[in-house]
């Protein structure tokens, strides 16, 4: 594998391990029923007090 | 000094009295937005420099009426104020910001705070306008009447009176100062005790009397349950207690403010002078809340807005796609040794980043203008004027806060449908929010208006477009509300009550302020997504990476320049790729609505999120185009696409008809992860989450094929 893989690899799967983060951090959440953990923007996307 | 050791002082008060202004008057842009533990109420706080040069933490609650609270944002208030909020103590002193115009009625939340024994500070704000209306207050007197509570008379919004209240709090640090509390009747006095005493031997917890006074006068069950008495423990003391109110001659309901009332009618007399003049703000009032004018005005005000944003972004976007067309050819030259990177780098992030970030300038300016409308008091009115076709539809006058909530996002609106008392009334409002058009439907409107309506039409007709698609939710909103409420809930109408502002002035700095901090937190939070699926998009739109392919298309066309042959070579990688492969697939479903494989691909990848839309196009395109081609923008790009296969060969796949269509569909398809399972959440069934969703994207695809098909007859 040459290094133009190997970084192109690593990118995807740091994405892909940040998005499987969230959704769980999303799902976590919603089973404390803190609200929104979602992308949206909204003011209900930050969990804990600060 | 740390954060604990610091005092904590809290600004209550009544809705629209200044305590956001004052708020930012003492503490400058040192300020924390956060959340309160559990629920979806801001927590906004900052530090404060007080007259001695002690620094304070200042706490702005949310406005509210009265300590019998119903809604979040009231438990809240009522949760700070007696220390029940995790982690944090009760407030060393609480400053009550009055509105001087209505000082009786302001008062009576100070009067309740008083029961809670907390020291505190009477901040009689707004004197600008009621010097305007006629209205003289003795500050002084009314301190004396009140124990010697200071009372500071301050303008905040002209930052009068603001060094005196710094000096006010920390008075009333080292001297603590008490608002008198109210002696009650014989029969409350011994209700109160009753209720306590049954409390405590139930929760097995102290029940102070003010909380057993909140026990015995409120309906909502918010103190029980904070202090865990349960309804079927709680159910007779108080009922007995309330019996006993009730022989005397007195209404548990209607018995505190009947006594608050009298005693401070007493400490106001000779303190309140004058007359309370009608103000410019009746006049206004008389057109903008006129039953015709009124909505007109409300149409003419949205479709300037939406002029403006168009109007005023033209040049910083233009800025900005400068920007991204100058990064992606920076980047691809540098990567030219690692091809694959250099895709990545150039057409998946920069091109799928860089498409949302051009319309950041829009974003910003609508941002501004609804703090505008908001600072200036205008947004009461419209939600007024909007109540009319609400309840109309059966909806509870409630309904409007989280309708109009979401227009901004829909999961803050679905949790304040909390504030409707009626569940039925909630349900019906939380199935109806959606199709509000939130701000992540945005973008997508301003690329095709951008793209195809304003240069074509002008920007006239790109307010038009903009305007339209906000309306057309509330358009199909209306009549399903309407059987919701008729036929299938049978909601019963409820009143709704509204406090009209006085119009203001906004204040240029608390707007550009709060601009930015929404603009900050729709980008960090959908831009961090965004950035992250950029890369999936990416690498599906990318492999598999078939060298055969691109042998293939090399063979078919020898004479070809190398340049057209390049670009040939990769849309012919990107429609074998699986992303490619998965949306032709799909394709035939959305074909009615005219919509080829990349924009099915698009609309997909939006039903997580649908700000994906736009950086999903970025890439489909960038791709499609080859790698060097990277000076044209997705608007470019999206023009110059034609359909490749079937009857409309070699014609363009972005018409006005696929244009509105696409628009329509986003406008009113179901495509949040977020919001569905939010609707689950608030609806207590995964049932009308499941309603809503396939309500909702049928109805889009029906409408979007509609369009398309008539549109495509008629022009």
């Amino acid at each position: 594998m040459n290094l133009d893989a190997i970084i192109t690899t690593l990118a995807i799967s740091g994405a892909v391990l940040w998005l499987l983060r969230r959704l769980w951090v999303t799902l976590q959440a919603r089973r404390k029923g803190n609200g929104c953990a979602g992308g949206c923007g909204c003011s209900a996307t930050k969990i804990g007090p600060r | 000094m740390s954060e604990d050791a610091q005092a904590r002082v809290v600004l209550v008060g009544n809705p629209n009295t200044g305590k956001s202004t004052l708020f930012n008057a003492l503490t400058g842009l040192r300020q924390r937005v956060g959340n309160y533990p559990g629920v979806t109420v801001a927590r906004k706080s900052g530090t404060c420099e007080l007259a001695d040069g002690q620094k304070v933490e200042l706490v702005d609650l949310p406005g509210l009426y009265s300590l019998a609270a119903v809604s979040p944002d009231e438990r809240v208030v009522v949760d700070a104020l007696l220390g029940r909020v995790k982690n944090e103590r009760a407030p060393d002193v609480v400053v009550v910001v009055c509105d001087a115009t209505n000082l009786l009625r302001n008062l009576f939340l100070a009067a309740q705070i008083a029961e809670l024994g907390l020291p505190m500070v009477i901040a009689v704000n707004q004197m600008d306008a009621a010097k305007a209306r006629g209205i003289e207050i003795d500050g002084p007197l009314l301190s004396y009447r009140l124990n010697g509570v200071p009372v500071v008379l301050l303008s905040a919004w002209k930052g009068e009176g603001i060094t005196e209240v710094r000096r006010a709090v920390a008075n009333a640090l080292t001297r603590k100062s008490f608002f008198p509390a109210v002696t009650w009747p014989d029969a409350i006095a011994k209700a109160v005790a009753t209720v306590a005493l049954a409390a405590e031997r139930d929760t097995q917890q102290p029940v102070p009397a003010a909380l057993a006074q909140r026990l015995l006068f409120d309906s909502a069950p918010t103190i029980a349950e904070a202090i865990g008495w349960t309804a079927e423990a709680r159910e007779v003391p108080i009922r007995q207690a309330r019996e006993q109110v009730r022989s005397s001659g007195l209404n548990p309901p209607a018995a505190e403010p009947m006594v608050h009332y009298a005693r401070l009618r007493e400490i106001l007399e000779g303190v309140v002078r004058g007359v309370n003049r009608e103000t410019t703000t009746v006049a206004v009032d008389s057109i903008l809340l006129h039953r015709i004018f009124g909505p007109l005005c409300f149409a003419v005000i949205m479709l300037g807005l939406f002029w403006s944003v168009f109007a005023l972004a033209k040049l910083p976007m233009a800025w900005i796609q400068n920007g991204v067309d100058f990064t992606k050819a920076f980047a691809a030259s540098h990567l030219v040794s690692t091809p694959m990177l250099q895709s990545l780098v150039a057409d998946g992030v920069v091109g799928g980043v860089g498409a949302f970030l051009t319309f950041l300038p829009q974003i910003l300016i609508l941002f501004l203008f609804v703090g505008i409308l908001e600072d200036s008091g205008y947004m009461a009115r419209a939600a007024f004027i909007m109540d009319r076709l609400f309840s109309w539809c059966g909806l509870n006058g409630k309904s409007f806060v989280p309708l109009l909530s979401g227009f901004a996002c829909a999961i803050p609106g679905l949790l304040s449908t909390r504030t409707i008392e009626d569940p039925k009334a909630r349900l019906a409002t939380a199935f109806t929010v959606p199709f509000m058009s939130c701000s992540a439907r945005f973008p997508i409107y301003a690329l095709m208006c951008a793209a195809f309506i304003g240069p074509r039409y002008g920007a006239f007709w790109e307010s038009v477009a903009m305007v339209g698609m906000h309306v057309v939710g509330l358009v199909v909103a209306v009549p399903t509300a309407f059987i919701l409420t008729r036929f299938i809930l049978k909601v019963r109408p409820a009143p709704f009550v509204l406090e009209l502002p006085r119009y203001q002035m906004p204040k240029p700095r608390d707007v550009i302020w709060r601009m930015w901090q929404n603009a900050y937190e729709f980008v960090s939070k959908a831009g961090t997504l965004i950035f992250a699926i950029t890369f999936v998009v990416w690498a599906l739109t990318y492999f598999p990476r078939d060298p055969a392919v691109a042998e293939r298309v090399r063979a078919e066309s020898p004479q070809m320049n190398s340049e057209h042959l390049e670009a040939r070579v990769q849309a012919a990688y990107v429609e074998q790729s699986w992303m490619g492969r998965f949306g032709k697939s799909v394709q035939p479903v959305f074909d009615p609505c005219g919509f080829d494989w990349k924009l099915t691909v698009g609309v997909l990848a939006s039903f997580p999120a649908r700000e994906v839309i736009v950086s999903t196009l970025g890439i489909t395109y960038s791709l499609g185009k080859g790698a060097d081609a990277n000076s044209e923008d997705l608007r470019a790009a999206m023009r110059e696409a034609k359909w490749t296969e079937g009857s409309r060969v070699d014609t363009p796949i972005f018409t006005l008809p696929t244009v509105l269509a696409l628009m329509i569909f986003f406008a009113l398809c179901s495509q949040c992860g977020s919001t569905v399972a939010t609707l689950a959440q608030e609806a207590g069934s995964w049932g009308w989450a499941a309603a809503s969703f396939f309500y909702m994207t049928a109805l889009a695809w029906i409408f979007a094929t509609a369009v398309y098909q008539i549109g495509s007859k008629l022009l």
